[in-house]
């Protein structure tokens, strides 16, 4: 497949809540994400990230304006497109082979190749002696893993994942970042990933967008080298992107307590 | 496999290490027992009274209700075959051939229900307008006592095995259809979405997704069918039938010989007890995935 930029022209989203209000999920977002970047989406819950997502991955059509990727309009979900959820979505019914080569089945890949690739993508995960297992038989970080290897394998050039590392410890957490960072370094897929950890956006992220009310707030290149550790994230440049980011999210000093808190007035 | 690790280095460390593990071995053995030696203890003390009080009840009626151990002599006795129900008018052979031609009907009916059943929830779970349409007709054969169609099944396709069958089937496509119905609508919306977004075109999504999805559930409207259509069947043979456990019953109470009558029964509850536990076996097999059950200790990564 091969690999372009995905494009989101003026796009709106809007939803008809139950009290019959209409609620703006995407006010007008405008973004180019050339091929091969990994980009962090950062902001509070409920201002529109995972809409944005769901947009792009093609689950949730856009009431206004248009998303292309690789030149191509965005019409349905489709397999250059494949996303890893925050919630465990590893089909428990199936193996984790099954599981990993199920995108590779929807694209009627023929048997031999597709067990070839998915013993690829479960060793790059680390899971080859899991590869009988069920899900059910795995922990949560390990199906993490599973997910993310069934993405990458379908050979996908862009990746959408929404939150994925949410619900995981601290440990997991970060040795599932490194795995994504040198699987992107390997494969320089494009990959949208949506995170409410500002510290997650910074390891990962060549660039990060913050969003808020819908619309993207800001948008900011992420220069520092990597792996980022905790020396390079204490340089000032690094500390700078933190501040700019918290005082978009309302989290720096001058604003008051409601602010900090998360609580939005808007 | 790390806890293997650590309990190996538990037993090395600890001078009584092997005389201990030998006692802990054995208290998990008995932990583990315990609750079946109860079940089977208690489950067995129910069946005890019930037989003390069956022949108790049976001494003070007398002829009409004979006591366990007669109705076992006379199963035994007609077991094959039988002159004696021969001279009934019945077809020839024993009690276990009726009960044999009840158990086709019941699992031949079963098998075109769940079949049939299974997909039109499938399809209406996944195109609106077939759920729209079955919805009015599903919710009046749910209600409807199904029973009650017997006769006019007896007028369309007389006494063969064909009436039985069909009723059967009717009933079976009904709670099928609900149950599966409930179980696809119940299912995880991420999946599907999920499924999606990999490429997997409906088709996949259709026997990938939702049905093994669908599946657990869909086994408690199986077993729940499975349980009515054995009494559906042998009644509706008592309404008439060639052969069949229904039809055996009928003609012994003709001559009110309550014992084999009794007979009858028991042999077909035995039947339908051997049956339901395939199902439950077929069950735990086909949903092995499924977290809830033994085996489901998480692992650590």
């Amino acid at each position: 497949m091969s690999q372009g930029e995905i494009v989101l022209d003026n796009v709106h989203c809007r939803f008809r809540h139950v009290s019959g209000r209409t609620v703006a999920a995407l006010d007008g977002v405008d973004v180019t994400v050339p091929a091969g970047q990994l980009v962090c989406l950062v902001g509070p819950s409920g201002h529109g990230k995972s809409t944005l997502l769901r947009v792009v991955a093609g689950l949730t059509p856009p009431t206004e304006g248009s998303v292309h990727a690789g030149g191509e309009k965005v019409t349905g979900p489709a397999v250059d497109r494949p996303m890893v959820f925050q919630e465990d979505t590893v089909f428990p019914w199936m193996r984790v082979t099954d599981n990993v080569e199920f995108g590779l089945r929807a694209q009627g890949v023929g048997d031999a190749e597709r067990r070839r690739t998915v013993a690829r993508w479960l060793e790059e995960v680390g899971l080859t002696d899991f590869a009988d297992s069920w899900p059910k038989e795995l922990s949560g970080g390990m199906r993490k893993r599973v997910a993310v290897a069934t993405v990458f394998a379908t050979g996908a050039p862009y990746l959408l994942m929404d939150e994925p590392f949410g619900a995981l410890d601290y440990v997991t957490r970060l040795s599932l970042q490194n795995m994504l960072l040198d699987l992107w370094r390997e494969t320089r897929r494009t990959i949208l990933f949506v995170t409410h950890d500002v510290e997650e956006a910074l390891v990962l992220a060549d660039r990060i967008l913050v969003m808020r009310s819908g619309r993207l707030e800001d948008d900011i290149e992420v220069s520092l080298p990597r792996p980022r550790d905790e020396d390079i994230r204490a340089r000032p440049e690094a500390v700078a992107i933190t501040k700019r980011i918290h005082r978009h999210l309302g989290l720096d000093d001058a604003a008051p307590v409601a602010a900090r808190m998360g609580v939005t007035t808007s | 496999m790390r806890g293997g690790e650590i309990a190996v280095a538990r037993v090395a460390r600890n001078p009584a290490g092997p005389a201990r593990a030998a006692l802990d071995a054995a208290r998990r053995l008995r932990r583990r027992w315990r609750p079946l030696a109860r079940r089977v203890v208690l489950g067995g003390l129910g069946v005890v009274v019930v037989l003390g009080l069956w022949t108790l009840a049976g001494m003070a009626v007398g002829r009409y209700l004979p006591p366990p151990w007669t109705v076992v002599a006379n199963l035994l006795d007609h077991f094959f075959a039988s002159d004696y129900l021969r001279g009934l008018g019945l077809p020839a052979g024993g009690y276990i051939d009726h009960v044999w031609a009840t158990t086709g009907k019941v699992v031949v009916g079963m098998v075109v229900g769940t079949l049939v059943g299974g997909t039109l929830a499938l399809a209406a779970a996944h195109i609106r307008w077939i759920g729209e349409a079955f919805a009015p007709l599903v919710a009046a054969l749910g209600t409807l006592p199904i029973l009650a169609l017997a006769p006019f099944f007896l007028i369309w396709f007389g006494i063969s095995a064909v009436s039985q069958i069909v009723l059967v089937s009717l009933y079976t496509v009904t709670i099928i259809y609900i149950y599966s119905l409930r179980a696809v609508r119940n299912i995880d919306a991420r999946y599907g979405d999920y499924a999606r977004t990999l490429g997997a075109p409906r088709r996949l999504v259709f026997h990938r997704v939702s049905l093994p999805a669908a599946l657990p559930e869909m086994f408690g409207g199986i077993r729940i069918a499975f349980a009515a259509s054995w009494g559906l069947t042998a009644i509706a043979e008592l309404l008439g039938a060639q052969s069949g456990a229904g039809r055996a019953i009928l003609s012994l109470s003709a001559v009110y010989d309550v014992t084999g009558m009794m007979a009858v029964i028991l042999l077909l509850g035995i039947v339908a007890l051997i049956m339901d536990g395939l199902i439950v076996m077929a069950k735990a097999w086909l949903t092995r995935w499924s977290a809830v059950g033994a085996g489901s200790s998480g692992g650590s990564s």
